[in-house]
């Protein structure tokens, strides 16, 4: 019915006409039309619904899914092969399994990421899990979203204790257990951790990516030396086994100690256990050292073998200076063949250990006594140092005692092993065994490590330059026949310190000795200036960078502490600088005391603080590394601030490998403002101080 | 392939567009759908970047051609008189070709808007999005609260009780939001656990916009008592410059809107830019929806070409991602360039086309097309999405027939999308789906 019964009207759909009120019959077929929509919507949204609350997900394999599968609710299972991936800002987790088809990324949002936190349900490496989600499937891509966490199933399998030789790829993402040695610990990127551990049979990377300890807790601090057992699954990176735990709990420090090489006499080890790990113990014959180590030769009356140390490592040995001929050591590291002659090559200093040190007696003779024809022979002297004259490869001493005096030659390697070697400068009372040589004519003492040189007593600081230091008293000498005494030269000041007042371009080129108090300090990119003043004038004392990070008390350089130098004068524009050579020449006369700093609240700090000095105390919370340093984020609750260490400066700072996410620091540095970014700049390393 | 060969396949695409918009409810993505799984099991017919610039000439001419269906082909019964839009109103006054006419014109201008905007989307857009991602979820929440509350009471004040009247005045509100919540319902039912294969969930949606859209505009042809008056084909349109550009200037702005938010459709768009501008007058929404059409449908797919940008939206970058990822800088060129060819392409054809339309409402009765449209709609939603996807369907059509019949708005049906994406991304979605027992 369109027209109203009554007016006559055109009423449309209306139940009642618009113009005159009166009721009007509805037509069937709409009424009808209506039951049935209603009917279609309600009984085919319930039919809808049982169908789909009844039908169980069909389970695919990874290689079937097809692009056509987009937005398909699906059931997989598989292995994770990944350690999950964790995004605190978004809520997130991410990882992969692998079902021997192929692989997929499954992910998880918020509420579902969180509730599978909640149940214990994040996979771990070499899990099976049973996964439900909607599949997002792009060109060549495609993942998984988890829409209920109680459809994700996890079966853990059991550990198997293996020792590491045994891991190979037959093993990848299983479960396991190894037992080892800590033998380095590094962080190739911010957000990854590897621990290198060893045990008799192999070494292996454990890896422990920050997801895992967002995820699970933070494992226990472990450092090279400590023995662990880890439990977790076998992963691969590119060709490389590596292991990563289930979780923090699942790495464990051990109060045992685990093998980590088998114990040889040295004639049964041959060419067949090259790149095997082997431990000896023996008696040091020979003491070779070279460009880049020291070789010694070990017997044990079975045969006799070479151990090699690498500079690094030579250096860094427990009791070093006992590393001489006689001395019995026990050395772990790996076999290795060099032109047909094995070689035992410890990786850290801690592989070698002094089991008993040879007692070293000096019977020092009189310099005077030395002749040319003693080239060839060891002898031991003992004087005074009256000049120190470092050159390419080494430094050269000039000792003098009552007799005469000759050269003690140390090439580089040997001075850095030297015990107190920072105390070796003009004026120190020395003693020293070695070989005798001539150069150009002139005798030369050249011991063979840095044992064979100790420091008898240091000169005393006096401000005025003084002549020979009184000697401490001396070990009882023996006197050596002395055939053809060489005649000692008229004798001058061995410490003759110059007044920096009076030093001028004229001295440019020589070399000199100054004492003064540190009145500036900064940092430049090959080392460190410090400005110096004696009250006559002042000097930069240029530390060479090498200088400065072998130079032994280098917190005590600070403004305010006063130092004696010796180095070489050189002008770079236009300003007089003196130049040590070694950290030996350079020596704290009394250090300044600890400065008080004041902190400042980083949220305090605005663009008004640019180039003024603060200090800051705070949280690192990034860590980023670029060309010219690191950049470090610090968070002390009320702001954040970039904590901006050129490389140079970097290399210096004490504990810098405890400067990482999470650690607490203190900062002394210049204010300045980059992009709109407040940074506070360090001029030294020592201005980073890592809390505990 | 060589851009030149990427532009003849759009071309091809906007003439094979020319082949069935003027089905009436024959949706693009329906054809696509076919075309795409014809296209996987037969890789050697055509290359994927040729199928991507084919769906975008497919997409391009159904923007425009589609007018024609819905001015000709879909006239109102007596009793929608009052709510009919006014394309079909331009029919009954037998000026269905000039409606039709501006339309086109509107959709011409939309998509030189996209050609003049196009420069600009890589730098603009990226930075959009990232401002705009965290705060999707209430800007949806918003748009439904005003699609709800923006309807108007229908009722005719003249019952003899206040609760009569108050229930005259609810009937069509009540309606439009029932049609809004149980087609989210529909939508939260079929994205978590969808009945249609597997091997065709990428066509997950089609079974239900089907139902939702196509099928009650059809039965209503069906039901319909109207007789198209004899049409006449105009030589001019009744618009001035500025008119056209007022109309398309708030189409565009609607299309950009809808074809940037998820979720939001052409209509959606058009609607809120409809009421932004404060359009009254028939020919500027007949310009603004040609407009909002055209952005919307091929500015939307554009997004997914935009170098650093990638958007997926619509359902045919959603289909094609599957398949296709354009990353470089010269295939969204070519693709712009496909898009206005396509696009100029597409209008001579409506011209052309809406004439033939002229001729066939003279002669063959549109319930009849209807009918023939009818089992073709439900032939395709078995042979694409099974049994399954027929009961999705059915469902679908009781919900869409509520706005038809109870004069609400249709628009309330796209609560299928905008409930279950605005529910996941405020991180309820499988919340309420484990109410319902889904997961």
């Amino acid at each position: 019915m369109t027209e109203c019964p009554s007016c006559g009207r055109f009423v449309g759909p209306m139940g009642a006409c618009p113009h005159c009120g009166a009721k009007i019959q509805r037509r069937m077929s709409l009424r009808a039309t209506k039951i049935v929509a209603i009917i279609l919507a309600l009984g085919g949204l319930l039919a809808l619904w049982m169908a789909a609350t009844h039908a169980e997900p069909p389970t695919l394999s990874i290689a079937e899914i097809t692009s056509t599968m987009n937005w398909a609710y699906v059931r997989v299972q598989g292995t994770v092969t990944r350690y999950p991936d964790y995004d605190t800002e978004t809520d997130s987790l991410k990882f992969w399994i692998w079902d021997g088809s192929g692989d997929l990324l499954v992910t998880a949002y918020r509420s579902e990421a969180q509730s599978l936190r909640e149940s214990g349900l994040i996979p771990a490496i070499g899990d099976q899990v049973t996964v439900e989600g909607t599949l997002r499937v792009k060109e060549d891509f495609a993942y998984l979203t988890i829409n209920a966490p109680q459809r994700v199933h996890l079966q853990r399998t059991s550990h198997v204790e293996v020792s590491i030789g045994q891991l190979g790829l037959e093993h990848l993402y299983d479960k396991v257990t190894v037992r080892g040695m800590v033998r380095e610990v590094r962080q190739p990127y911010t957000g990854l951790t590897l621990l290198e551990v060893r045990d008799d049979s192999g070494a292996v990377d454990v890896t422990i990516p920050d997801d895992l300890v967002v995820l699970t807790g933070e494992p226990p601090e472990v450092r090279p030396g400590d023995y662990i057992q880890v439990q977790g699954a076998v992963s691969l990176y590119e060709d490389a086994i590596q292991l990563v735990p289930d979780k923090a709990e699942s790495l464990v420090l051990l109060n045992e100690a685990v093998p980590i090489a088998q114990t040889r006499t040295i004639g049964s080890i041959n060419a067949g256990d090259v790149g095997q790990m082997v431990g000896i113990e023996g008696r040091i014959a020979e003491v070779r050292p070279f460009s880049a180590g020291v070789k010694y030769t070990v017997e044990d009356g079975s045969g006799q073998i070479t151990v090699l140390l690498w500079q690094d490592v030579d250096r860094a040995v427990a009791g070093r200076e006992a590393l001489i001929v006689g001395s019995e050591i026990a050395v772990q590291g790996l076999v290795s063949e060099y032109q047909g002659e094995l070689e035992i090559i410890p990786e850290l200093p801690l592989d070698v250990q002094i089991v008993r040190a040879r007692e070293l007696t000096y019977t020092p003779m009189d310099i005077g006594a030395i002749t040319p024809e003693d080239v060839g022979a060891r002898v031991s002297i003992q004087g005074q140092v009256t000049q120190v004259t470092p050159f390419s490869a080494g430094v050269k001493y000039t000792v003098r005692d009552e007799t005469g005096e000759i050269i003690l030659l140390l090439w580089e390697d040997v001075a850095q092993s030297v015990a107190r070697r920072e105390d070796l400068v003009v004026g120190t009372e020395v003693a020293a065994r070695g070989k005798v040589s001539e150069y150009h004519g002139e005798l030369e003492v050249i011991p063979a490590a840095g044992a064979d040189v100790t420091v008898l007593a240091v000169p005393t600081a006096t401000p005025t330059p003084s002549p020979m230091p009184t000697p401490s008293p001396q070990p009882t000498a023996t006197p050596m026949p002395s055939p053809t005494p060489t005649p000692l030269s008229t004798p001058t000041p061995a410490v003759e310190v110059t007044a920096i007042g009076e030093i001028g371009p004229d001295k440019v080129g020589q070399r000199l000795i100054i004492e003064g108090e540190i009145t500036q300090a900064a940092s430049f990119s090959q080392g460190v200036k410090f400005t110096v003043s004696d009250g006559t004038g002042q000097i930069v004392l240029l530390l060479w960078q090498d200088v400065y990070l072998d130079f032994p008390d280098r917190a005590d350089l600070r403004v305010g502490t006063r130092v004696r130098a010796c180095g070489t004068v050189d002008e770079y524009e236009g300003e007089l600088e003196i130049i040590p050579a070694t950290p030996a020449e350079v020596i704290v006369l009394s250090a300044a005391p600890a400065p008080t700093v004041s902190i400042t609240s980083i949220g305090q700090i605005s663009a008004a603080d640019v180039g003024q000095q603060r200090a800051v105390e705070g949280t690192v919370v990034a860590a980023t590394s670029f060309s010219a340093g690191m950049k470090f984020t610090l968070d002390d609750g009320t702001g954040q601030i970039t904590l901006l260490l050129w490389s140079n400066v970097y290399e210096t700072v004490p504990d810098r490998e405890r400067l990482v996410e999470g650690a607490r620091v203190r900062v002394s540095g210049e204010i300045d403002e980059y992009r709109g970014e407040m940074e506070i700049i360090p001029a030294l390393g020592i201005d980073v101080v890592v809390l505990p | 392939m060589h851009p030149l060969q990427l532009i003849g396949y759009a071309l091809v695409g906007t003439l094979l567009s020319a082949a069935v918009a003027w089905i009436p409810a024959l949706h693009v993505y329906n054809v696509a759908g076919l075309l795409i799984l014809a296209a996987l099991r037969w890789p050697e017919v055509i290359p994927t970047d040729g199928l991507t610039m084919l769906m975008l000439g497919l997409v391009t001419g159904y923007a425009t051609l589609n007018t024609i269906p819905s001015v000709f082909l879909a006239a109102p019964d007596e009793s929608a008189i009052f709510i009919v839009l006014p394309g079909q109103k331009y029919l009954m006054q037998r000026r269905g070709y000039e409606a039709t006419v501006l339309t086109g014109l509107g959709g011409l201008g939309g998509m030189a808007c996209l050609l003049a905007l196009a420069p600009f989307a890589g730098h603009v857009l990226p930075v959009l999005r990232r401002i705009l991602q965290p705060h999707l979820h209430w800007i949806l929440a918003l748009i439904m609260v005003y699609m709800l509350l923006s309807e108007w009471p229908k009722g005719t004040d003249r019952a003899p009780t206040p609760w009569g009247r108050l229930w005259d005045g609810w009937r069509s509100l009540l309606a439009g939001i029932i049609t809004f919540l149980l087609s989210g319902l529909l939508g939260v039912i079929i994205m978590y656990r969808s009945v249609v294969p597997l091997e065709v969930a990428f066509q997950n949606l089609m079974p239900a916009f089907a139902g939702l859209f196509a099928i009650p505009w059809v039965l209503t042809n069906l039901l319909s008592q109207a007789q198209v008056p004899p049409q006449h084909v105009a030589r001019s349109v009744d618009a001035s410059p500025a008119l056209v550009a007022r109309g398309v200037g708030a189409g565009v702005l609607g299309g950009l809107f809808a074809a940037f938010f998820p979720v939001v459709t052409g209509g959606i768009g058009g609607f809120l830019a409809g009421q932004a501008t404060a359009q009254r007058d028939d020919r500027l929404f007949l310009l603004s929806q040609g407009a909002s059409k055209a952005v919307y449908y091929v500015g939307g797919l554009l997004l997914w070409f935009v170098p650093g940008l990638h958007l997926t939206r619509g359902g045919m970058a959603s289909m094609l991602s599957g398949l296709y990822t354009p990353y470089t800088p010269q295939t969204y060129w070519t693709a712009v360039g496909a898009m206005a060819l396509s696009g100029a392409l597409a209008f001579f054809l409506l011209l052309a086309l809406a004439r033939g339309a002229v001729a066939l409402v003279e002669r063959v009765d549109y319930r009849w097309i209807s009918a023939v449209t009818l089992v073709l709609l439900v032939v395709l939603i078995v042979t694409l999405t099974g049994w399954g996807g027929l009961l999705v369907a059915t469902a679908a059509t009781g919900i869409g027939l509520l706005p038809v019949l109870w004069h609400s708005r249709r628009m309330n049906c796209m609560g299928v999308l905008l409930v279950p994406i605005t529910l996941n991304m405020a991180g309820l979605g499988p919340v309420i789906a484990r109410w319902l027992g889904l997961l």
